[in-house]
């Protein structure tokens, strides 16, 4: 009897274990439009050169002109302070004592506004304008609540077009006075004349922009820093013509720099640092060159050129979404999480797909800070109030998902020219190229599917070489999902060909499934379909949302590189294309992690391929018993 | 082991010791084997109570799925490991998605609700569906039409994406309610818009954190 029952209790459960193992199974807050593109690119006034000059000062600003040590700017200074005595705007000796008060002040274009050394809060504009605020429900900002109510986002608005008239251009209406304007720190460095937005008492921002130009073609804007904002520090928008010189953007939460559906920029010799997006954001920069215009030489135009600057520290150090026809050049990009980004990846944006950028001779390199980990990771970020994020002490919340260490990423792009780079030090990757499918950023037509990530030529570049020729590995030299067409590399150099024979001229170390990266002399790729398992690794990364979703399963991107200097890396070394290897670290190529049923929700039961395990462990226990049952009758038959 | 329990002398001397004598208690030997057959038989039970579920659910929605509506859906079989389904975001607007299925199990079962994800304010927020309850015989296939509506785009950055790698089926079989995750042939994701395709969206950015909310 106990033969049958044990016998019958081990078949059931293991008909129910077979049974069990199923089988496997921008911010941009209102609708734009580009410039007609008629503009130029301001030139720099003198003083006398002004059709009116006004003065803005501090009560310290004497004291501090007279300590300045630049003799030129310790001039200028004190030649203001004495047109400031004679304008007697009322505030101290004789200046306007806010900015903002002097752009009000502004009766022709063409004028200059001196802002003597201090630091500007501009408490006016922090006021609740009880009209204002019941105006704005603090989503969509329209032209016209700028213009009359700029206060509600912006510490300093200077809103060019006239609301009345039909177009977005500056000047065509006489009660335009605001076109041309030009605005100059008068101190040794632009830090000495500062634009501090900060914080409240309650801890929150005290406001989304610091100086925002808007329809304010020719505006000019030198030496001043700006810096603690919600959103940018300074933000010029659909404007034809502008100059940003010498400036400095820190520390706010998305960008320092930003512009936005403008054309015939210029942004030279600034210093931006610790935003939370990007150092400099040139996103949906007129669309100039959509002809192929970057590949041409001399090139001859461009949307906004940006030279001179160091972006550094930031989560990344220039981003540009739809960032077209930018001519980046002379530039150093540091210390960010991720160098030079530039994308089709947002809907929303005029001037998609991204095409036509131009980066030549910038250093490009140790873009490695994990601000992810800092202080995303640790719960920094979500302080309840920003005030205590210690932002302004170097807190960078990353508002987009980047790889760590990356130093050039396109995601999206077309036709950019990428030459004589250093880009160096870089641990994951110094140069990302992917394929951004048009229904990603909106675009659900079939033909448009395919139409990022082409035409783009790596070449001439230093990788993993400062400019001083000292070698300094990236973790790889080139990151492609090996789509496109057109795309092409040639005459780049790298770090760790040094002492080795390298399989043909201009190898770099690279991950595609090509043992040779498609020379621009051969027309570049051919391959328009992307990589399956390459976007695999992409796609997990994409739903990174700092307060919901900072550590996204299958997402490797926010795990710091190992620097390569840790490595050991293999160079091909038979040269010949039929034993050209492709030279990777796994680091670089990236380790997803597989998804789980983690991912579904802990109230889901996991289906498919995942059953097997959860199913084994249900079944096995009882097995177990039923064994031990048997043996011990066993031994007791044995012993009795 | 079959050797020692069909040893006939061992059976016949237990069974006349019975007879003439009152039964000693069992020795320690037979207590635990007794405990550990009743044992057995509670965690098989268990074990088929919880796996019968199993059976009757084993979906295959591995077939491509649509949209009826004004937001579009585009196929890109090369984007990602499994391809991906782009839902276009228009706020407010209604789609229809319909998700193919087939019970592979081997018994019948009852799906009772169809959702796309636990998370709170998804910005593909599903509705009831006519056709449930709705009971599949093994083997039977069904479209199934699942109302959504595009919506919550206030809840997150416009540079968000969500997934949305299967449906999740709860279903009733024999008496047991299992919700599996059933993975779509193509991986759904669905992109936040900018603010201006966001009515309800603002510039503060204070209502991005949804894990305070009550589901």
């Amino acid at each position: 009897m106990r033969k049958r029952l044990v016998f019958v209790l081990a078949t059931i459960s293991m008909v129910a274990s077979l049974l069990a193992i199923e089988p496997a199974a921008a911010h941009n807050e209102r609708h734009s439009q580009f410039p007609d593109g008629s503009g130029s690119v301001p030139v720099h006034r003198a003083s006398d050169q002004a059709s009116e000059v006004l003065v803005v000062c501090k009560d310290t600003s004497p004291d501090a002109i007279a300590n300045q040590t630049d003799d030129d700017a310790k001039g200028l200074g004190e030649a203001m302070l004495d047109v400031a005595s004679v304008q007697d705007a009322g505030g101290p000796h004789g200046c306007y004592e806010h900015i903002q008060q002097a752009v009000d002040a502004v009766s022709e274009p063409g004028t200059n506004i001196y802002v003597l050394p201090g630091e500007y809060r501009e408490q006016p504009s922090w006021d609740e304008n009880a009209e204002c605020t019941a105006s704005y429900n603090g989503g969509e900002v329209s032209y016209d609540l700028i213009v009359s109510c700029g206060e509600v986002i912006n510490l300093v608005t200077i809103a060019g077009d006239s609301p009345d008239d039909p177009g977005i251009a500056c000047g065509d209406d006489p009660s335009e006075v605001l076109c041309n304007l030009q605005i100059e720190g008068t101190g040794d460095t632009p830090a000495d004349t500062k634009v501090v937005g900060g914080f409240r008492d309650d801890g929150d921002w005290v406001k989304h922009n610091g100086i925002k130009a808007d329809r304010a073609d020719g505006f000019y804007l030198k030496n001043v820093a700006a810096e603690i904002f919600r959103e940018n520090a300074i933000y010029v928008h659909e404007t034809d013509g502008y100059v940003l010189e010498g400036v400095e953007a820190h520390h706010n939460d998305l960008y320092g720099i930003l512009t936005f559906t403008s054309d015939h920029g210029l942004i030279k010799d600034c210093d931006t640092s610790f935003n939370g997006d990007s150092g400099i954001y040139p996103g949906s920069s007129a669309d100039v060159n959509a002809d192929g215009g970057p590949q041409i030489d001399p090139i001859t135009r461009w949307s906004v050129e940006i030279t001179g600057c160091r972006t550094h520290h930031n989560a990344l150090g220039y981003s540009g979404t739809a960032g077209n026809s930018v001519y980046f050049h002379d530039n150093e990009v540091d210390n960010n999480g991720a160098g030079y980004v530039t994308d089709s990846f947002v809907g929303g944006h005029p001037g998609m797909p991204q095409d036509s950028a131009r980066l030549e001779n910038n250093d490009i390199h140790h873009n490695n800070s994990n601000y992810y980990e800092e202080f995303v990771h640790s719960g920094i970020c979500a302080a309840d109030r920003p005030g205590d994020r210690g932002h302004g002490e170097g807190t960078v919340c990353p508002a987009f998902p980047v790889p760590v260490g990356t130093g050039i990423l396109i995601a999206g792009g077309n036709n950019n020219l990428i030459r004589d780079n250093h880009i160096y030090d870089n641990w994951r990757n110094g140069v990302m190229l992917f394929w951004v499918p048009g229904a990603i950023r909106g675009d659900m037509e079939p033909l448009q599917q395919l139409d990022t990530s082409n035409g783009n030529r790596i070449v001439d570049n230093h990788f993993g070489f400062d400019s001083d020729g000292a070698p300094a590995h990236n973790g790889l030299d080139m990151w492609w999902d090996d789509q496109g067409v057109n795309n092409c590399w040639q005459g780049n150099d790298t770090s760790y060909a040094i002492g080795e024979v390298t399989p043909y001229e201009g190898w770099i170390t690279h991950n595609s499934l090509s043992p040779v990266l498609p020379s621009c002399e051969s027309g570049g790729s051919i391959s328009p379909v992307g990589n399956a398992v390459k976007s695999a690794t992409l796609l997990p990364c994409a739903v990174y949302d700092r307060e919901d979703n900072p550590d996204p399963l299958g997402c490797d991107w926010f795990d710091s590189p190992q620097d390569p200097r840790d490595r050991a890396v293999t160079v091909p070394n038979v040269p010949g294309v039929g034993n050209v290897g492709v030279t990777v670290s796994a680091a670089s190529f990236g380790t997803p992690r597989p998804l789980t049923e983690v991912d579904l929700g802990q109230r889901a039961v996991p289906s498919a391929a995942s059953d097997g395990l959860p199913a084994m462990a249900l079944i096995i226990p009882p097995l177990l018993l039923v064994a031990a049952a048997m043996s011990a009758v066993g031994v007791r038959r044995r012993l009795g | 082991m079959t050797a020692v329990l069909d040893h006939p002398t061992t059976s016949a001397a237990v069974a006349g010791d019975r007879a003439y004598a009152p039964s000693p208690p069992p020795p320690p030997r037979r207590r635990l084997a007794r405990f550990l057959a009743v044992a057995a038989i509670v965690a098989t039970a268990g074990t088929l109570g919880v796996t019968a579920g199993s059976w009757g659910v084993r979906w295959n929605g591995d077939v491509p799925m649509a949209a009826t509506g004004a937001p579009r859906l585009t196929e890109l079989a090369d984007l990602g490991e499994r391809g991906t389904y782009v839902l276009e975001y228009l706020d407010g607007a209604p789609v229809t998605l319909t998700i193919p299925l087939r019970n592979d199990g081997l018994l019948p079962t009852t799906v009772t609700s169809v959702r796309l994800t636990d998370e709170v304010r998804p910005l593909i927020e599903v509705g009831p569906s006519a056709q449930l309850p709705l009971t599949l015989g093994p083997g039977e296939e069904i479209e199934l039409q699942i109302t959504a509506r595009l919506d919550n785009c206030e809840w997150y950055h416009e540079r968000a994406i969500q997934r949305y790698p299967s449906a999740l089926i709860t279903s009733r079989t024999l008496g047991r309610s299992v919700t599996k995750a059933v993975p779509l042939r193509h991986e759904l994701i669905v992109h936040a818009p900018m603010i201006v395709g966001c009515p309800d969206g603002k510039l503060d950015r204070t209502h991005y954190n949804r894990s305070d909310i009550d589901r």
